[in-house]
């Protein structure tokens, strides 16, 4: 379908406010690729930027080889989903999904078949008739998708569009817009704050910070390498360990580390005696399903460590060890 | 609790049977006795060439003035949805703010502008557009000027609200899947204002259809309209039964049109019921 070349993408407000910083990113055919980042990051400016909703300041966007900085909104052909699902409160489903199609050069034959289609792939054909109020949340959404993949865009484009729903309705719908990316085989660009739905479904994962993409990389990857402390922060490492300290600690290291910051997951803290230990007092102890959190205070501040073991009592104290191999050191910024 | 009910309204309700029900049926009923025909009244009403201009003249400027506030006000509530909600408030202030004073004193205004030795006439004059003073006072354009400048707040204050009831993520969606601007604004912004408009339409039509000041400034005595007619029958030939039939014929009208459009209303309410 097409590939996405994005190169030096800057954008700024008339206040100096930069939104987006010199960004490059290249996205595959076919690929499913996530903006994740927390609001403010200039994600959403991004999605904007390449639907053409807002005028491109200073960079170029490609569409299979083609610039397309000039081309207005409607001529690019791609295919868009709102947070706030947006559809035509005036129409009906069915009125809703043809609009798209009735601007292009297209026979009302054919135009009834593309919408039926679209209806029955996405399971909405029993409620073509029926108005956007009359419907659920989850269905407007999947409605909004519907209007989106009818013209058989060029690029999908998905600017949170699971925020305004429940977290069942939320998980179905992923599911559903993933295994229609799939079967489609369609570029799609999915913008979102939250980790899990974007780690969940994507091929790759650009994680945004302040106009720049701070890691790029599959989430398996971002997940068990994160580069920087903004981006193991963000996935949700909590324990932060200065390499100064360790090395005061006489912590072993067999390889040499570079970065200023190490981090650890709270799963491979160990309890008891091993490799690199610390001495720390229960604070509390959390029972959570399938594990327990303990909250210890350490010389190096509040740890949390998880374990499937029931290992100790608040107010206790216990050493930690923290395996070099866990140990995951971080980029400075 | 049935008869505690009466009593509590039975004030209110006495005051309106004796003050308003009373009245209007003393005034109305008169009109339908004839000496052969009880439409009689009416049928020599409408065999008057001059009452039918009236009824038609009243009617033109209703339509006239409705479809331009109509015009007038569809771009300054699409500008004024768009301002920041500090900048919303000035400007919503400014539009009222003719509705504050009283509707005699901006008619004499007109008057000084319009008016033969008016501010235009003389501006013209004075640059030697024009020799001669034109006439723009006492005319059917002066009278749609006045009615314009009288109803424009209530359209632009109606319109606002049901502007701002739009999201512009849908906007945003219709031209992502190629839809150019006119396609937007005439198939996607217009239809979602339909409720607004109406109601504008409504308010300023039948506002305009039975207002009298203004005729009777602005228009003069060879320009009259329903509710001037009525006046001169009542107050200065005294035929109080002539009177009435105007009346009738003004509240008959406006109720119909009052209820096609609130009809229409409903029906695009119906439609676009969130």
């Amino acid at each position: 379908m097409a590939n996405i070349e994005i190169s030096d993408l800057s954008m700024s407000y008339q206040k100096g406010k930069q939104i987006l910083d010199q960004l490059s990113l290249n996205i595959k055919d076919g690929e499913l690729l996530s903006i994740l980042g927390p609001s403010g990051c200039g994600k959403t400016t991004m999605l904007r930027l390449i639907s053409g909703l807002i005028p491109i300041q200073k960079g170029t966007i490609k569409v299979s080889g083609k610039d397309i900085s000039k081309v207005p909104v409607y001529k690019r052909n791609f295919g868009m989903v709102f947070q706030s699902y947006a559809l035509f409160p005036h129409m009906t489903i069915f009125q809703n999904i043809t609009f798209g199609l009735k601007r292009r050069k297209l026979d009302k034959k054919t135009i009834e078949q593309k919408a039926l289609n679209i209806l029955d792939i996405t399971g909405l054909s029993n409620l073509k008739d029926r108005m956007p109020h009359e419907l659920s949340g989850g269905q407007q959404q999947r409605v909004s998708l519907a209007r989106a993949l009818a013209i058989n865009p060029n690029v999908l484009l998905l600017d949170e569009p699971l925020s305004n729903l429940d977290a069942k309705l939320r998980i179905e719908m992923r599911e559903e817009i993933h295994r229609l990316q799939q079967k489609l085989d369609m570029t799609t660009i999915f913008v979102t704050h939250d980790q899990e739905e974007c780690f969940a479904i994507s091929d790759r994962v650009a994680l945004m910070n302040q106009g720049q993409i701070e890691q790029l990389d599959t989430p398996q990857n971002i997940y068990k390498n994160p580069r920087t402390e903004f981006v193991a922060r963000f996935i949700g490492y909590e324990n932060f360990i200065p390499k100064t300290w360790a090395e005061d600690q006489q912590w072993q290291f067999h390889k040499e580390i570079t970065g200023k910051l190490l981090t650890i997951r709270p799963e491979n803290i160990g309890i008891g005696t091993g490799e690199n230990t610390l001495l720390g007092k229960v604070v509390s102890k959390n029972f959570l399903g399938n594990y327990y959190q303990y909250i210890v205070d350490t010389e190096l501040g509040i740890l949390k460590v998880n374990t499937t073991k029931d290992q100790s009592e608040t107010n206790a104290e216990i050493t930690l060890n923290f395996p070099e191999s866990s140990l995951i050191e971080l980029e400075d910024k | 609790m049935k008869r505690s009910a009466v009593l509590l309204l039975s004030p209110g309700l006495l005051l309106i049977i004796v003050l308003l029900i009373l009245p209007i049926l003393q005034m109305f009923l008169p009109t339908f006795v004839g000496d052969q025909f009880f439409l009689e009244k009416y049928l020599n009403f409408f065999h008057s060439n001059g009452n039918i201009q009236v009824i038609l003249r009243t009617l033109m400027i209703a339509v006239i003035t409705t479809l331009i506030t109509l015009s007038l006000g569809l771009p300054t509530a699409y500008w004024m949805s768009r301002l920041g909600d500090r900048w919303k408030k000035v400007v919503s202030i400014i539009v009222l703010f003719p509705i504050l004073t009283n509707a005699v004193v901006r008619n004499f205004a007109w008057i000084t502008i319009l008016g033969k030795n008016g501010v235009i006439n003389n501006f013209l004059m004075q640059l030697h557009i024009i020799d001669k003073p034109m006439t723009l006072l006492y005319t059917n354009f002066s009278i749609v000027i006045g009615s314009v400048y009288l109803f424009l707040p209530i359209m632009i204050t109606s319109l606002v609200s049901s502007f701002s009831q739009l999201n512009f993520e849908v906007e945003e969606a219709a031209s992502v899947i190629g839809a150019r601007p006119s396609i937007v604004f005439f198939k996607v912004i217009l239809p979602q204002l339909s409720v607004g408009m109406l109601t504008g339409s409504i308010l300023v039509f039948v506002g305009s259809l039975t207002a009298y000041t203004t005729p009777q400034l602005l228009g003069g005595n060879k320009n009259m309209v329903l509710a001037t007619l009525l006046q001169q029958q009542s107050i200065t030939l005294g035929d109080w039964t002539s009177a009435s039939v105007v009346a009738v014929i003004l509240t008959v009208i406006a109720v119909l049109v009052m209820t096609i459009m609130n009809y229409g209303t409903k029906l695009m309410d119906r439609r676009n019921a969130k």
